[in-house]
């Protein structure tokens, strides 16, 4: 019975909701931290987590731990329902094309000060 | 003919890496697109997720690798910078960045690149996580598949870009 149950939950799309909108949600972050480094020259700084490589350590590792710290989160919240992939599509849409745009560098070379 | 260190490396993120996961995604993305009851018999399914779930942690593995290999082992000779009186040969970033007909490959290309590339790994992984988790489910779940094929793509679309820019700039500046 048990199993049976565990087996309709898995049949779900709750899960891909929640892993899709994880990926939306770290690339987003990544897309934040890109914009926001050139407007912020200390955040910049402050993201050389690795001298070698500069900022991009820090940027690329905090969308990398968005993505990471999000996806068990929101696994646990939605993979119970179904029905909700479409939803979080269209927010994954909207989190990505904003990402693109604050991670193209004509956009955010304009924020640099 | 001699392959340096730097070329060895460049080759193995760029060439080597970064042409098995563009490869590969084609036959990822036609796996998921045929993973269904109508089109294939229960044991064809069986058969095809062991393919898509080794097809799919590949993917995601190479670039990882070709997004660190990337980013630890190249890219910091590629924006080290030049100390007083150096050859800026040797110094690809500032070489571009020196000649005003040569700095959009930097200003846009490599910048854009390095960030982009990093969209690949993220969306290999969730797909093949999605993959595993789903199995055989999959086969009765379209949507969850389109969702899984549109993020393939988007990880392709990122690791060409990533790949084209990258090639482009090498030819302008090489490691």
């Amino acid at each position: 019975m048990a199993q049976q149950e565990s087996q309709e939950v898995r049949a779900r799309d709750g899960a891909a909701a929640g892993a899709l909108l994880a990926s939306a949600i770290g690339i987003f972050v990544l897309g934040l931290v890109t914009s926001l480094a050139e407007v912020i020259s200390d955040f910049k700084d402050w993201l050389k987590w690795d001298d070698t490589v500069g900022p991009l350590s820090g940027k690329s590792s905090l969308g990398l731990i968005a993505w990471a710290a999000t996806w068990p989160v929101l696994h646990l919240l939605l993979y119970r329902r179904d029905r909700v992939l479409l939803a979080a599509g269209v927010i994954s849409l909207v989190l990505f094309a904003a990402a693109m745009v604050l991670m193209f560098p004509p956009v955010f070379e304009r924020l640099e000060r | 003919m001699e392959l340096s260190n730097r070329d060895a490396w460049a080759v193995a993120h760029g060439l080597v890496l970064g042409t098995i996961f563009l490869l590969a995604f084609a036959g990822g993305l036609a796996g998921l697109w045929s993973f269904a009851w109508r089109l294939v018999t229960p044991e064809g399914i069986r058969e095809r997720m062991r393919r898509l779930i080794v097809g799919t942690w590949g993917m995601a593995t190479v670039s990882w690798a070709a997004v660190i290999t990337g980013t630890y082992i190249v890219y910091p000779w590629y924006r080290a910078t030049p100390p007083e009186g150096a050859d800026l040969a040797d110094y690809p970033r500032s070489f571009l960045l020196a000649d005003p007909s040569l700095d959009l490959w930097h200003k846009f290309a490599f910048e854009w690149k390095e960030h982009i590339a990093f969209l690949a790994p993220i969306l290999a992984t969730t797909v093949a996580v999605m993959v595993t988790y789903y199995g055989p489910r999959l086969a009765d779940k379209p949507l969850v598949r389109y969702a899984l094929m549109a993020m393939f793509a988007v990880a392709f679309a990122s690791a060409g870009i990533a790949s084209v820019f990258g090639a482009l700039v090498t030819k302008n500046a090489p490691v």
